[in-house]
């Protein structure tokens, strides 16, 4: 009996021991082996770069092309550019703090830690300023200099002044710029811009710096100048070859696909099988009406790789048609509900601005000549204004090439086309200003961030708002975008100083520090 | 063993669940007794209805449509080509028709449990019980939109399986002896173990490629995914109780846990209780009134670790299939914490429970302090910090409160008996502490109760008079404030059962106070114009009037068919303006009227006892503030209550019973 008793004590002894002896695997339990414990720089770059790019579809589309009269819908909840009835989608690239932004800053800290990883760093804080300039150029005073901290606990970030931030870009583009060194490793083909190119990367900073410096001319004029022509002796892109783009592919992958073409296709036009259009877009009279010009020599031959009329076949079924005389756009705010002739107006050429294989341009040679046509009317750049806007057309006409076979326009129509429509070299320099940015307009159809600024700072192409009765903005088109409650909510004391000094208001007549009225 | 078959409100949707129970007993010889029960479920939902927003659901047509138009108009749902019908221009406003009859949805639950023991008595007093049980889950689950929905007019389809496992194994020692005539003494002393395994695959995707052919190899687009999270924990745990003479008892306790969610050196918790109660009214004499009274006092903390698996490690996922050849990898928005502590709470308490007059009357009351700090939350943060939540131990959050129990019976003799019971809690929630860094947690800051719901408001100037924007003509946004708590901090039921021979009638009140309802769809209800608050104007337009934003006095008329676009926008402006609603209710949760049939004349059957029974669930709401819904048709996720989104409607459930035993 006796015995037992102590074989018993024994047993419980060796139960509570294996407990304990247990909680050496219970660690090993709590390793996911689904998912990594690092960053890995390079794959964290790619996706940065394919979130920055893809971020807000919505946005981009609803408000800013809608916005700038590119495209018109009937619907009115999901169209707060086409009427300016709602706020939706203006909070939405508040994502990318959360995204892309948080990514590439993970990318710098990670590749920081590695003295040889200098032209990583450098190509990762150029493209952290392309991220920063989207933002602040949407929400004008944002955090910056204390964001992205979570990680250190740092949850409450100030908000800096646009103009500090601004001055920041510029000292990023110019340290990154000077730290190259081609002799060190790169991103590879992780880099989804270059390859790794580091002169590219240098053009590309450049570019950036004088698409900012240009930025800054109703603000501060000297300070423009400034930055303009030091992009300009820096060496910004010049040649298409130097185009910086994101590719995409067709094919069983959702995120391969090209951001834009799939929400198009997927959520509203639907390759034209659906004469009703999901969202009820169709592209708008004002875009379509200027591709076209006044006559059949002025018109843009831009009309017929964008824009299609899907014609009705006696035999059933619709057919995609880009003959000229057939386009037509539909009004702006002209509808609220399904119009009787909706089959009539224009719609995206799903062989073109749609198709899932279409890369995205970040920025290319033709923005960067127009931006160079710029400078000299204003006097900051010693070229030829005409010259430069001549080139700065063809290659906006030639990137369509990118945009497969249907995107091709040949040297002779780009050649009338100057003919026609040449650089009004006799005109005022407010006629100048406007003839460039009515092109970077059109050059700005997939590229509405910058689109949606460069029309702020320009005022053109003219665009007469519209006016649909319950409209939130009193008919005026917005400047801004809207920071999330969740900033006055979260982070509310940074908030409400950076909404108290911005004229008081977080709405969509806000302006940004550089959009001086 | 069971068999249920339901046919839910909505059409095409069914939901069947067979179990089998088993439970077996054996002693073998004096000293051993082998315990052993199994149980096998099987349950199949099919079109199980929606919630939430207006996709997936039948119900968001059937809410919001205008009351003007018969529904049935929507019917089937789809065109000839097999197209959606919209009923508005939306595509998330799916056609409720269209829902029933084009979409679908299966799930299958496969459920085993199993448990076992042997127990054996080592000596009189002292017996080592050891058992184990395993947990077995696989479930299956499927949902389809097809070609020519509106919201994805090229299809959707989404599967996935999940195989869930739990094991625990579990030894205890116990020992039970009295001692010098007036103590007993019991201990206990124990060992767990518990590993649960959860194994998960996805395979979704969109476009399908050929009609009505619903497979996940009939997609354009497809993902799949797979998951596999794993935790479990380790304890020894302690007690034992002194008992005096049936007078007074001790109860100690301890208990240490090991947590494999949290990182060896933070992972494991102490935690101890102690108990007293005191037999009153048999230590000491009390006047006859009283026939039983007992205090009761104890303190107690308790240890735990609300944390999912890997959730303290920052990962960093890869992107299924990269892009285009090259390796794409993932950030977390969600902030992880490697430092994560577990959480302790700590609860005095005291009570007294007392009977009087026989028992006839009965009172028992209770007081709570309870203090939890440490503890663990994901909560909420700023994005611009990079993420939008941390996972952190938040701080101290304190609740205390009181709970009372009166029982009566103010009737009672052969034919007639009536009995009454009563309680009432009221618990107050506040936080004390919050991490650094953080100002709000759950919405609330310190000083407040933990889950306030907070929003926005319509500007006022300092006299009160509506702030108008002059451009557009809307109501200037306020600025955030607190609406209210989403927990109701009183709540209370009262039973009454009335017996008669052979009838019994059972009355049960149920009632909560003191929390509001924030209700989306009421939202949407204001929006779409079928709210009675948007009613003002139809005829002759609305005047609005009030200041504008520079104080001047503002007035506009909105004509009348711009009022749609006004009411839309104006609740907007302000969700919570036209949403919030006070919580409270009373309601009668249920009345059952029984009647024991007298069985003992019908002998020849065998039969022990039979009962018909009338069954009424939530049959009337007595009070409530509310006019569009339910008040309890709130729902909790995570850490936010009170919010109450588009659903069917609750149901009042009447029915009969028979109920024989032979």
């Amino acid at each position: 009996m006796k015995n037992s008793r102590f074989q018993i004590i024994y047993a419980a002894l060796i139960v509570a021991i294996s407990v304990l002896s247990c909680t050496k695997e219970l660690a090993e339990l709590n390793k996911n082996p689904n998912a990594y414990e690092s960053v890995n720089a390079n794959f964290l770059f790619t996706k940065s770069q394919l979130g920055a790019v893809g971020l807000n579809p919505n946005g981009n589309r609803f408000n800013n092309m809608q916005m700038l009269q590119q495209e018109a819908t009937y619907s009115e909840v999901t169209a707060p550019g086409d009427k300016y009835f709602a706020e939706g989608y203006v909070r939405n690239n508040w994502s990318a703090y959360t995204t892309c932004l948080n990514q590439v800053q993970l990318v710098i800290n990670e590749a920081r830690k590695d003295p040889n990883n200098i032209n990583k760093v450098a190509a990762a804080r150029i493209w952290r300023v392309y991220i920063v300039h989207q933002l602040t150029d949407l929400y004008g005073d944002i955090p910056y200099s204390e964001a992205l901290k979570g990680l250190e606990s740092k949850y409450q970030p100030k908000y800096d002044l646009q103009s500090d931030i601004y001055k920041d870009m510029f000292k990023e583009l110019e340290e990154s710029v000077a730290s190259f060194d081609v002799s060190k490793p790169t991103f590879g083909n992780s880099d989804l811009l270059y390859d790794g190119n580091t002169v590219k990367w240098k053009k590309f900073a450049y570019s950036m710096m004088l698409r900012l410096g240009m930025r800054l001319t109703k603000i501060d004029p000297v300070m423009a100048k400034t930055w303009v022509e030091k992009a300009i002796a820096g060496g910004p892109i010049l040649d298409d070859a130097d185009l910086a783009k994101v590719p995409y592919a067709d094919g069983g992958l959702l995120s391969n696909r090209n951001p834009f073409s799939e929400h198009m296709r997927v959520l509203d036009y639907v390759d034209g099988q659906n004469p009703l259009n999901v969202q009820g877009s169709k592209i708008s009279q004002r875009f379509i009406d200027h591709l076209k010009g006044n006559s059949t020599t002025t018109k843009d031959p831009r009309l017929n790789v964008i824009s299609v009329l899907w014609v009705k076949q006696p035999s059933g079924g619709y057919v995609a048609d880009t003959a000229t005389a057939l386009q037509k756009g539909m009004k702006n705010a002209q509808f609220n509900g399904y119009p009787a002739d909706f089959e009539t107006y224009s719609e995206p050429n799903p062989n073109t601005v749609m198709r899932y294989d279409a890369p995205v341009i970040v920025l290319g040679a033709a923005e960067v000549h127009f931006l160079l046509s710029e400078a000299s009317i204003r006097g900051w750049y010693s070229g030829n204004a005409a010259a430069s806007y001549n080139s700065g057309v063809t290659s906006a006409m030639k990137q369509w090439s990118f945009y497969g076979p249907g995107g091709a326009i040949s040297t002779d129509k780009i050649t009338t086309y100057l003919k026609y429509n040449p650089f009004f070299t006799g005109g005022t320099f407010e006629q100048k200003l406007e003839q460039i940015s009515t092109q970077r307009w059109v050059l700005g159809y997939l590229d509405q961030i910058e689109n949606f600024a460069n029309w702020r700072r320009t005022g053109y192409p003219v665009l007469i708002p519209t006016n649909y009765p319950g409209n939130i903005t009193g008919g005026r088109i917005p400047r801004r975008y809207i920071v999330p409650e969740s900033e006055e909510t979260l982070n509310r004391e940074n908030f409400l100083a950076a909404k108290a000094r911005q004229s008081g208001d977080n709405t969509l007549l806000s302006r940004v520090w550089w959009d001086k009225e | 063993m069971s068999d249920l078959h339901a046919q839910a409100m909505e059409p095409k949707s069914t939901y069947n669940r067979q179990t089998g129970n088993l439970s077996l007993r054996s002693v073998l010889g004096n000293k051993i007794t082998v315990e052993s029960t199994l149980q096998y479920n099987v349950e199949k939902g099919k079109n199980r209805p929606g919630n939430g927003y207006a996709d997936n659901t039948t119900s968001w047509a059937t809410n919001l449509l205008a009351n003007t138009v018969d529904i049935r108009n929507l019917a089937p749902g789809y065109d000839a080509n097999f197209n959606e019908v919209q009923w508005q221009q939306v595509p998330e406003a799916q056609n409720p028709y269209f829902v029933i009859n084009r979409m679908g949805n299966t799930d299958t639950k496969n459920r085993f449990i199993g448990q076992a023991s042997v127990q054996y008595a080592i000596l009189d007093d002292l017996s080592l019980k050891v058992s184990g049980m395993r947990d077995i889950d696989r479930f299956e689950s499927m949902d389809y939109m097809p070609i020519g929905t509106a919201k994805r007019p090229r299809g959707l389809f989404n599967s996935g399986t999940s195989f869930v496992t739990k094991t625990a194994a579990q030894a205890l020692l116990n020992y039970n002896k009295s001692f010098f005539e007036n103590f007993q003494f019991t201990a206990m002393a124990g060992a767990n173990l518990e590993r649960n395994k959860a194994e998960s695959t996805a395979n979704n995707g969109s476009e399908f490629i050929v009609p009505d052919f619903i497979s996940f190899s009939n997609l354009s687009l497809q993902s799949a995914g797979v998951g596999l999270s794993r935790f479990g924990q380790n304890s020894v745990f302690g007690s034992a109780d002194i008992g005096y003479r049936n007078l007074l008892y001790f109860t100690f306790t301890g208990r240490q846990d090991w947590f494999s969610t949290l990182n060896p050196g933070n992972n494991s918790i102490f935690y101890p209780s102690f108990g007293t109660s005191f037999i009153l009214s048999d230590a000491v004499n009390l006047p006859s009134i009283i026939s039983f009274a007992k205090i009761r006092a104890s303190w107690a903390q308790v240890g735990g670790a609300t944390v999912n698996p890997y959730q303290i490690n920052q990962l960093y996922t890869f992107e299924q299939g990269g892009h285009i050849g090259r390796p794409v990898q993932n950030t977390s928005a969600a902030l992880s914490n490697p430092n994560l502590r577990p959480l302790t709470s700590t609860t005095y308490e005291g009570g007294i429970d007392m009977q009087f007059l026989d028992n006839r009357l009965g009172i028992d009351f209770t007081y709570y302090n309870r203090k939890t700090t440490d503890d663990i939350l994901s909560t909420s943060i700023a994005a611009s910090s990079g993420y939008t939540s941390a996972l952190l131990n938040v701080g101290e959050l304190s609740n205390r409160g009181v709970e009372l129990l009166l029982t009566g019976t103010p009737v009672k003799n052969d034919n007639f008996a009536w009995d009454v019971s009563y309680n009432a809690a009221y618990n107050k929630s506040e936080i004390l502490k919050l991490a650094p860094g953080l100002s709000t947690v759950g919405g609330a800051g310190v000083g407040r109760p933990y889950n306030t719901i907070r929003g926005r408001t319509y500007l006022t100037n300092a006299s009160g008079i509506r702030v108008y924007n002059k451009l557009s003509g809307y109501e200037v946004q306020g600025p955030e404030i607190e609406y209210g708590q989403g927990v109701p901090p009183y709540t209370m039921g009262l039973t009454n059962n009335f017996r008669y021979k052979s009838f019994s009638l059972n009355v049960l009140l149920d009632a909560k106070f003191g929390n509001i309802v924030q209700s989306g769809l009421s939202r949407y209800i204001y929006r779409f114009g079928l709210s009675k608050n948007t009613l003002p104007g139809r005829d002759k337009g609305l005047t609005v009037t009030g200041v504008d934003q520079a104080g001047q006095p503002f007035t506009k008329t909105w004509p009348v068919d711009q009022l749609d676009t006004y009411y839309n926008n104006q609740a907007s402006l302000s969700p919570l303006t036209t949403s919030v609603f006070d919580g409270d209710f009373v309601k009668v949760r249920s009345l059952i009227l029984n009647y024991r049939i007298p069985v003992s004349k019908l002998q020849s059957l065998k039969i022990q006892s039979a009962d018909v029974s009338f069954v009424a669930r939530n049959p009337f709401i007595l009070h409530k503030h509310i006019t569009d819904f339910d008040p309890e048709s709130a729902y909790t996720i995570g850490n936010t209550q009170g919010q109450s989104s588009n659903t069917i409607p609750r149901t009042r459930d009447i029915g009969v019973n028979l109920i024989v035993r032979f």
